[in-house]
């Protein structure tokens, strides 16, 4: 978990281009982060060893190998057992965030978003986690 | 505050979104009037119904377009219904005969049609 550290590099994996390209522009323009994009949970998979993100940013609807099966995946590797993961969805029911939380994710970011507050969203996200 | 650079990213961004919506519905109504001429399959034409309205639904919200995210969302919810009720029934039920979809898809084309980037709240100003 993070711990007073600096929200620096994060992750996003997300299937639709249009959406992926607009965090990535605003997550770093705006944001000022450096930004790694996937657009599948093999490539994210793949990638994010030689990326080491802060924290992941991971759409629940990805084609294959979805979302939650994603974090499964990455928490089976010591190295990304305990990365923050927040997950991006348009099901927001209060039922589908417990169950989301439950897989493990700190926080679920509802779809659809404000691009432009994306990275005051996340750094809210940090900010949480660095609480006591 | 966002600079030039941002700026101009932002616009193309969203003008070439408004493109691929025109792209992206007449792809599914090329398929839907293939299937009416008995071309095509009733379940390739639900789920390539279902991956365009995803995708015009998820980015058009984000984009600010809730007019027509919302009938692209109308549409991509009743073909991932349909869709997983079974690729037969998908088959025996195709969208070329589909009332939802006779109805949503043009008022989605007439809504698309008249979209421009300047009406993305997003689109950033001089």
């Amino acid at each position: 978990m993070p711990n007073a550290a600096e929200l620096t590099r994060i992750a996003c994996v997300e299937d639709e281009p249009d959406l992926r390209r607009i965090c990535e522009l605003t997550l770093t323009r705006l944001g000022g982060f450096e930004v790694a994009t996937y657009a599948d949970g093999p490539s994210a998979l793949a990638g994010l060893a030689g990326f080491d993100p802060d924290l992941l940013l991971l759409d629940v609807m990805l084609p294959g190998l979805d979302g939650p099966a994603v974090l499964a995946a990455l928490r089976a590797r010591p190295e990304f057992a305990e990365l923050p993961v927040a997950f991006m969805t348009a099901k927001a029911q209060p039922a589908e965030i417990a169950r989301f939380r439950a897989l493990g994710a700190c926080d679920v970011i509802v779809k659809p978003f404000d691009p432009m507050a994306l990275s005051d969203r996340v750094r809210g996200i940090w900010a949480k986690l660095e609480e006591p | 505050m966002i600079d030039a650079g941002l700026r101009g990213e932002l616009r193309k961004l969203i003008a070439a979104f408004v493109e691929n919506m025109g792209a992206m519905t007449s792809e599914m109504e090329a398929a839907l009037a293939a299937g009416r001429r008995g071309e095509a399959d009733g379940a390739a034409a639900w789920d390539l119904l279902r991956m365009q309205t995803h995708r015009i639904s998820g980015s058009g919200a984000s984009f600010g377009f809730t007019e027509i995210a919302a009938t692209a969302r109308r549409i991509d919810l009743h073909a991932a219904a349909t869709l997983e009720s079974g690729a037969a029934s998908a088959a025996a039920a195709p969208p070329w005969e589909d009332e939802l979809v006779a109805r949503d898809l043009p008022e989605l084309r007439r809504l698309v049609d008249r979209a421009e980037p300047t009406d993305s709240p997003l689109y950033p100003a001089d």
